[in-house]
């Protein structure tokens, strides 16, 4: 910043487009921009996992197992984290479990929240009885405990990534639900509603083009939250054997399989652990900053 | 408060009655139970059998009514592999689930309720940076991870507690730190947002006007009302800790409900499963009707609505 008046130009007599102070926020927002960089850096692994991981993830060496990491004595770039008890690649299995990951995270909070948000606006829009069963789906939905049943679904329908996906995501679209309901009811009664519904608009157009668009963030931050939820779980599940099936690489799988060598090889269940902890944090960071970013009221 | 007693009770007995429909169907997808049961070399008339004799072969809604009928009067059928009670085998596991759940809550509450309120009061502080941090971490930390890092830092470094089992209090240490931290972030954010909306209501400007002292004006009208909400979370909670005990008990080898549940789920144990899955629903619709009563007496807003 320049002590000297800056020049007016047009662009600071015209009001900021919404996208324009989006932006502006996003630089001053570093909570944002280290979520992004996480969320980006997974994506990336997730995406060229073939291409960025050192060694086969699934190739057994049993003349080299439980190879030291590179810091420690013995150890060497080809392993950067060591192997595991089977001779793999512990760096090359992170990465690949990266996809695992960000798959079921991303199916699972977008499966929820399409079902979850439909009913929201469902029940927010409509009132009434169809309010009243909307309320009461997610009564029954947050009596049922969640990791037992997510547990017996698995051991019904195996541990697909597929099934693991549409299973978790049976857990979470009740905060959508809630979440969506609360907002419809507010954006229900603005004047743009009632111009859409004077001139004849039907009730999808309404709900899809007008209410949609209104409360969309709110459905970002949850999906946010959700993702996380939804990964953390996954881990567990695949901890407990009834997610994930081994050999595929899942960094609930990681855990479990260096459970044994724990005593000894601590790093081996640090580093998966730790990969989880971020990238929910990552997440995290992201769904809140796009919030704080895209808050209506933030504009004025 | 009549009306909103009966309505209230009217509705959690709708939403137990749905539960234990579902619970109840979701095992009945699992393939046909008789040809488990069974076993792999058995022929078409054993399996004819096993089905006649478990009553598999009458329609499912007749089942459902049948074993409603006994539900009711606590008699929830018999294992299929120990043949104990059920009712039995969830009795005697529920004590350390429920020392374990309340204790963690108990845990938590004790660690996040100042702690909220501290960085509300103190907002931007580093005390309140400090909260915000840690919620942030407790919400994205794995509980199954969180607990061997536990166990390998104080249980085998350090070899200040024990590890498995539950003989002892100290036993009980470590589950309980790692299943509240499940439960903490939500409370510390709710006690903080609540605070931070407390202090900046009128009422609560009116007291700093009146020239009351802080202390006062902090615990005896601002956290008064930021607690109304605290209290159902604390009931939606304990409903919460009950049935996400399972990763802990596993990881800690405490012989629990959520173990059990886990035991019975490997092996395909239907009436067990489908017993806690009801039992569960059951302590969280009781709880979460305790809650609304306790806070329709606090706060007579609630009734009147």
């Amino acid at each position: 910043m320049s002590n000297a008046p800056a020049p007016l130009d047009n662009m600071d007599l015209a009001m900021p487009t919404p996208w324009q102070q989006s932006w502006s926020l996003a630089k001053r927002h570093i909570g944002l921009q280290t979520g992004a960089l996480i969320v980006l850096v997974a994506l990336i692994w997730a995406v060229f996992a073939p291409w960025i991981a050192p060694a086969d993830p699934y190739a057994q060496d049993l003349a080299n197992r439980l190879a030291p990491a590179v810091w420690q004595d013995g150890g060497s770039w080809a392993h950067v984290l060591g192997t595991d008890g089977f001779g793999r690649d512990v760096f090359s299995r992170l990465i690949w479990g990266t996809q695992v990951t960000m798959i079921v995270g991303f199916g699972a909070a977008v499966i929820s929240g399409i079902v979850g948000s439909t009913l929201g606006m469902l029940g927010g829009y409509l009132g009434g009885r169809v309010d009243a069963a909307v309320i009461f789906l997610i009564n029954v939905k947050l009596a049922m405990p969640g990791v037992l049943i997510a547990l017996s679904l698995v051991s019904i329908f195996g541990g697909s990534l597929l099934s693991i996906t549409i299973i978790l995501s049976l857990l979470f679209w009740d905060r959508f639900a809630v979440v969506t309901r609360t907002a419809t009811q507010q954006v229900r009664t603005r004047e743009f509603i009632a111009a859409a519904e004077c001139s004849g608009a039907s009730r999808g157009w309404i709900l899809f083009r007008e209410i949609l668009p209104n409360i969309a963030n709110q459905i970002i931050v949850i999906g946010s939250l959700e993702m996380g939820i939804a990964i953390l779980i996954e881990a567990a599940l695949s901890f407990l054997g009834l997610g994930i099936q081994p050999p595929t690489p899942s960094w609930g799988i990681l855990v479990s399989e260096a459970r044994d060598t724990m005593f000894f090889k601590p790093h081996l269940i640090v580093a998966p652990g730790l990969a989880i902890c971020i990238l929910v944090v990552g997440i995290n960071l992201l769904g809140d900053g796009i919030r704080d970013i895209t808050e209506p009221q933030g504009r004025n | 408060m009549w009306r909103y007693f009966v309505k209230r009770l009217g509705i959690a007995v709708l939403v137990v009655f749905t539960v234990s429909v579902i619970s109840f169907g979701l095992l009945r997808l699992s393939g046909d139970l008789a040809q488990n049961l069974a076993g792999e070399g058995a022929t078409q008339a054993q399996v004819q059998d096993i089905r006649v004799l478990y009553g598999l072969d009458r329609p499912l809604p007749v089942q459902y009514v049948d074993w409603a009928g006994r539900a009711i009067t606590g008699d929830l059928g018999r294992s299929l592999f120990t043949n104990d009670p059920v009712f039995h085998l969830i009795a005697a596991r529920m004590p350390v689930t429920a020392v374990l759940a309340l204790g963690s809550l108990l845990l938590a509450i004790c660690v996040a309720l100042p702690l909220g309120v501290f960085a509300a009061v103190y907002r931007n502080s580093w005390i309140d940076r400090a909260a915000l941090g840690m919620a942030v971490f407790g919400s994205a930390v794995p509980s199954f991870w969180f607990a061997l890092i536990l166990i390998y830092v104080f249980g085998v470094q350090l070899r200040w507690l024990p590890i498995s089992g539950s003989t002892t209090w100290w036993h009980f240490v470590l589950p309980m730190v790692t299943l509240s931290t499940m439960v903490m972030p939500q409370i510390m954010r709710l006690t903080r947002g609540g605070m931070i909306e407390a202090l900046d209501a009128d009422y609560v400007k009116m007291a700093w006007a009146k020239g009351l002292n802080p202390g006062v004006v902090f615990f005896k009208h601002a956290l008064r009302n930021a607690l109304l909400p605290v209290v159902a979370l604390a009931a939606v909670s304990l409903g919460f800790l009950l049935g996400g005990s399972v990763i802990v008990e596993s990881v800690f080898s405490l012989n629990g409900i959520g173990s059990l549940a886990y035991e019975s789920i490997k092996r395909a144990d239907f009436p067990v499963v489908q017993s806690i899955l009801f039992v569960l629903s059951f302590i969280y619709v009781l709880l979460t009707l305790l809650s609304d009563l306790i806070n329709a007496r606090i706060d007579p807003r609630i009734r009147l609505h």
